[in-house]
C-alpha cells in the first residue's frame, strides 16, 4: 500500500511539475507578447473591429504604423462586433487612464461609454463609424450615406448608358446587417433612387456582408426572379459575392455587352479592382481607409497641443496642407504619398464634428491608381 | 478486522481527502495560479481597482448565462438557446416599454422580461420532457428562431427605456451582487434540496432516477424554466449595462457559456460538477481576457489564447478523472 501511495504521489508530483512548467512557460510567452508602455509617450487606446478582410487589415495596419511613426503607445482591442464588449473596452481604457481613445463605434450603445471618457477628460476621436454623442471630438471617414448617394448617381448614369433604349430601369439592392455603416449606405442610396422617376428598386435582400452569404443570397434570389438591370451591393465583400453569384448563374457580362448588369457599390479593394478593370463592376466609391486613423491621430496631437480650437470646425474644408503626411516605405510603395483623402468637408452631426474625407470614384479609367488602398494591400 | 486496524486504515486515508477535495474544486487552484501569473505579468488588472471592478461588472451577463447553462448541463441536457433567450427577452421587453409603449412601469418591465425568459425556457423543457425532443435539436431550433426573432422585432437599437428598468444592470455593485446571489442561491438549492438532488440524479442516469420515483419530466421542465429565468436576468443586466438594446444583444454568448461551465468543472455528460465551480470558470475567462486587453496583447491572437486556455482546462479535467481513480484505488488497496 505504501509503495502504491508513493507511486501515486510521485506520479501526481511529476504531473504537477509538468503543469507548473507549462504554466510558467506560457506566462513568459504571454508576457513577451504584451505591449510595452513607454512612460513618456502618449497612451492611446483603440477600439475597433478586426474581422472584415483586406479593408480592415489596411485600416488597422495603417493606424498601427502611423502611431509607431509618431512614437505613440498604441493598444488595439477588438470589439468582436458586440456593443457590450466595446462598452467594456472603452471603459477599461478610462479605468486605465489612457490619454486618448480612438474608436470605431459599433452602434449607439457605445455613446454612454464615450460620455464617461469625456467626463474623465479623455478625448475620444471616432473613425469609420461616427457614434451619436456630442462628447466625441471629431469623426473621420468618408460619409457612408454620401457614398450611397454617389453610388445612386453612378447607377443611374450607367443604366442610362448601358440601356439607352429603355426609359425605366430595375435595380436589386443587396444590403448588409443593421449596423450604422450599413444603414447609412442603404439609406443614402435609397433616398437618391426614390427621387428618380425612372429607377425602381424591385427588391432589397439582406446579407451579413460576407462573400459567402452575399453570394448564396444573391444566387437564390436571381434563380427565382428576373435579372434586374442593375445591382447595388453595399460593400467590398458583398460586391464580390454578388459577382460570384452572377458568374455561377452565367449572368455576368462586362459593360457594353448586351447582357451586362450594371453594378455599383461603395468600396473598391484588391479583389474588386480587377472586376472594375474588366468591366463587370461599373464603379465603386472607395474609401481612403489607410488615412482614417492617421488623420484622427493628427487631430488628436493638434488637440493636445492647442485644445479644441486646433480641431477642424464645421464649414471648413481641410486638405493635405492642414494634415501633411510623410510617406513611408510599405510593400514596395510610398504609403500616404498620395493624399487621396483630400479635400475633406467638415460638418456637424449629432453635436460633434464630422471630417468627411473624399470618396474616390473608381472606374476602369483610374483603377490602377497606386494611391488606392486596394493597390497597396493587394 | 480489528477496531485498531479500521482506525489505522482511516488515518491512512486522511491525506487522500485533501487531494479529492482539491480535485473536485480544481477550478479554484487553477484560478489562483492564473491570478498570480496575471499579477506578475499585468499587475494593474488587480492593483487598479477600477479595472478590477469593471472586469467583474462586465462578467455579470455572461456569468448569469453560464449559470443557466450549468443548470441544464447538470441535468444531463444541453441548452444552445441561452444567448438567444437572453437577447430575445431583452429586445421584446424593450419594444414593449419603449417602442410600442404598452407599459411604462419598470417593475412591470422586469416581470415581463422574466416572464418571456421563463416561458421560452419552459417550452424547451416541455418539448424535451413531454414530447421527447432531442435537447440539442430543440434548443438549436430555438437558438435560430429567437436569435432571428430579435431582428424581426427591430433592426435598430432601442433607447428611451425607463431608468428604473435599466438601473439594476447599470450599477456595478447591484449587478455583481445579483450575480453572486444567484450563484449562491442555486448552489444552496442544488446542495440542500430534494430538487437539487433530483437534478443530479437525472443527470447521472435518467432511467435510474425515474426508477427510484423521481418525477423526471417535472425536473427537466423546471430545469429549463430556471435556465430561461437566468437568461432573462442576463438580458436585463445587458440592457442596463449598455443603456440601450441593440438587435445583436447577447449574440455569440452560448459558446463562452459552455467554455466557462466546462472550465468550472461541470460535466458535459451530466450529474457532476458544482455551480460555484462554473462561477470560477467565468472569473477565469474574465481575468484572462482582461489581462490580454489591458496588457496590450496582439488583438488578433486573443481568441486563439482563449481557445488554448479552454484546451488546457479540458486536459486538466481529463487528468483529474484519472488522478481521482488512482487516489481512490490507492486508498482502497490499504
Amino acid at each position: 500500500m505504501v509503495a502504491g501511495s508513493d507511486f501515486t504521489c510521485m506520479h501526481i508530483t511529476s504531473r504537477r511539475g509538468y503543469l507548473a512548467s507549462i504554466a510558467g512557460a506560457s506566462a513568459i510567452g504571454v508576457a513577451g507578447c504584451m505591449g510595452e508602455d513607454d512612460d513618456d509617450s502618449l497612451r492611446v487606446g483603440v477600439s475597433q473591429h478586426l474581422v472584415g478582410g483586406d479593408w480592415v487589415t489596411a485600416f488597422y495596419e495603417a493606424g498601427e504604423m502611423y502611431a509607431e511613426e509618431q512614437g505613440i503607445s498604441y493598444n488595439v482591442v477588438s470589439h468582436d462586433e458586440d456593443s457590450a464588449e466595446q462598452v467594456t473596452d472603452i471603459q477599461q481604457f478610462v479605468a486605465e487612464g489612457y490619454d486618448a481613445i480612438i474608436a470605431a463605434p459599433f452602434d449607439e450603445a457605445v455613446d454612454e461609454a464615450i460620455n464617461e471618457a469625456d467626463d474623465a477628460d479623455i478625448p475620444v476621436f471616432t473613425v469609420n463609424d461616427p457614434g451619436t454623442t456630442d462628447a466625441i471630438k471629431t469623426f473621420t471617414a468618408f460619409g457612408n450615406a454620401e457614398a450611397g448617394e454617389t453610388c445612386g448617381e453612378l447607377m443611374v448614369e450607367s443604366l442610362e448608358e448601358q440601356y439607352s433604349d429603355q426609359d425605366e430601369y430595375t435595380v436589386l439592392h443587396v444590403r448588409g446587417d443593421f449596423n450604422q455603416a450599413s444603414n447609412a449606405r442603404t439609406d443614402g442610396f435609397d433616398e437618391y433612387i426614390d427621387a428618380q422617376d425612372n429607377v425602381d428598386v424591385v427588391d432589397t435582400i439582406q446579407t451579413n456582408w460576407s462573400i459567402e452569404d452575399s453570394q448564396s443570397t444573391t444566387e437564390d434570389y436571381l434563380s427565382a426572379n428576373d435579372a434586374p438591370d442593375g445591382i447595388y451591393a453595399t460593400n467590398m465583400t458583398c460586391g464580390i459575392g454578388v459577382q460570384n453569384a452572377l458568374d455561377r448563374l452565367d449572368l455576368d457580362a462586362p459593360a457594353g455587352d448586351d447582357d451586362h448588369i450594371v453594378h455599383t457599390q461603395p468600396d473598391a479593394g484588391p479583389d474588386v479592382n480587377p472586376l472594375i478593370e474588366d468591366g463587370y463592376i461599373d464603379a465603386a466609391v472607395d474609401q481612403p481607409a489607410h488615412f482614417y486613423i492617421p488623420l484622427a491621430i493628427q487631430q488628436m496631437l493638434d488637440y493636445f497641443e492647442d485644445g479644441d480650437d486646433a480641431l477642424p470646425q464645421p464649414g471648413d474644408t481641410v486638405d493635405e496642407d492642414d494634415y501633411p503626411f510623410d510617406p513611408i516605405e510599405y510593400e514596395g510603395t510610398q504609403l500616404w504619398e498620395n493624399p487621396i483623402w483630400a479635400p475633406a468637408e467638415v460638418e456637424e452631426h449629432d453635436g460633434h464634428t464630422h471630417v468627411l474625407t473624399a470618396g474616390i470614384v473608381v472606374t476602369d479609367e483610374n483603377v490602377d491608381d497606386p494611391g488606392l488602398w486596394g493597390n497597396i494591400w493587394g | 478486522m480489528s477496531t485498531s486496524t479500521i482506525i489505522d486504515n482511516q488515518l491512512e486515508r486522511i491525506p487522500e481527502r485533501p487531494v479529492l477535495i482539491l480535485l473536485d474544486n480544481m477550478i479554484w487552484p487553477i484560478l489562483a495560479v492564473i491570478s498570480v501569473l496575471v499579477l506578475l505579468a499585468v499587475p494593474r488588472v488587480f492593483t487598479n481597482t477600477a479595472t478590477l471592478r469593471l472586469m467583474l461588472f462586465a462578467a455579470v451577463p455572461l456569468g448569469l448565462i453560464v449559470l443557466a447553462e450549468s443548470i441544464c448541463l447538470l441535468s444531463g441536457h444541453f441548452d444552445l438557446s441561452v444567448g438567444a433567450i437572453a437577447g430575445f427577452s431583452a429586445v421584446f421587453t424593450a419594444m414593449v416599454l419603449a417602442e410600442w409603449s404598452l407599459v411604462s412601469n419598470p417593475i412591470l418591465g422586469v416581470l415581463i422580461i422574466i416572464g418571456v425568459g421563463c416561458a421560452i425556457g419552459a417550452t424547451n423543457g416541455v418539448m424535451i420532457a413531454k414530447f421527447g425532443m432531442n435537447p440539442f435539436l430543440q434548443t438549436l431550433a430555438f437558438f435560430i428562431i429567437f436569435g432571428g426573432g430579435k431582428l424581426a422585432l427591430t433592426t435598430q437599437p432601442i433607447s428611451g427605456l425607463p431608468d428604473g428598468y435599466t438601473a439594476p444592470g447599470n450599477n456595478a455593485v447591484v449587478a455583481i451582487g445579483i450575480l453572486l446571489a444567484s450563484f449562491a442561491l442555486m448552489a444552496g438549492i442544488f446542495r440542500y434540496t430534494q430538487f437539487g438532488q433530483a437534478v443530479y440524479a437525472v443527470g447521472s442516469d435518467e432511467e435510474s432516477a425515474r426508477a427510484v420515483g423521481i418525477n423526471t419530466e417535472r425536473t427537466i421542465i423546471l430545469v429549463y424554466t430556471l435556465s430561461g429565468f437566468f437568461c432573462a436576468i442576463a438580458g436585463l443586466m445587458l440592457t442596463g449595462y449598455t443603456g440601450i438594446v441593440s438587435p445583436n444583444i447577447a449574440d455569440d454568448m452560448v459558446f463562452p457559456a459552455f467554455a466557462a461551465a466546462i472550465i468550472g468543472g461541470i460535466s458535459l455528460f451530466g450529474g457532476r460538477g458544482k455551480l460555484l465551480g462554473a462561477l470560477g470558470g467565468v472569473l477565469l475567462l474574465s481575468i484572462i481576457e482582461t489581462s490580454l486587453n489591458v496588457g496590450g496583447f496582439d488583438p488578433t491572437l486573443i481568441e486563439v489564447v482563449n481557445g488554448i486556455v479552454l484546451l488546457i482546462a479540458i486536459l486538466l479535467y481529463n487528468m483529474k478523472a484519472n488522478i481521482r481513480k488512482q487516489v481512490l484505488s490507492a486508498g482502497a488497496g490499504t
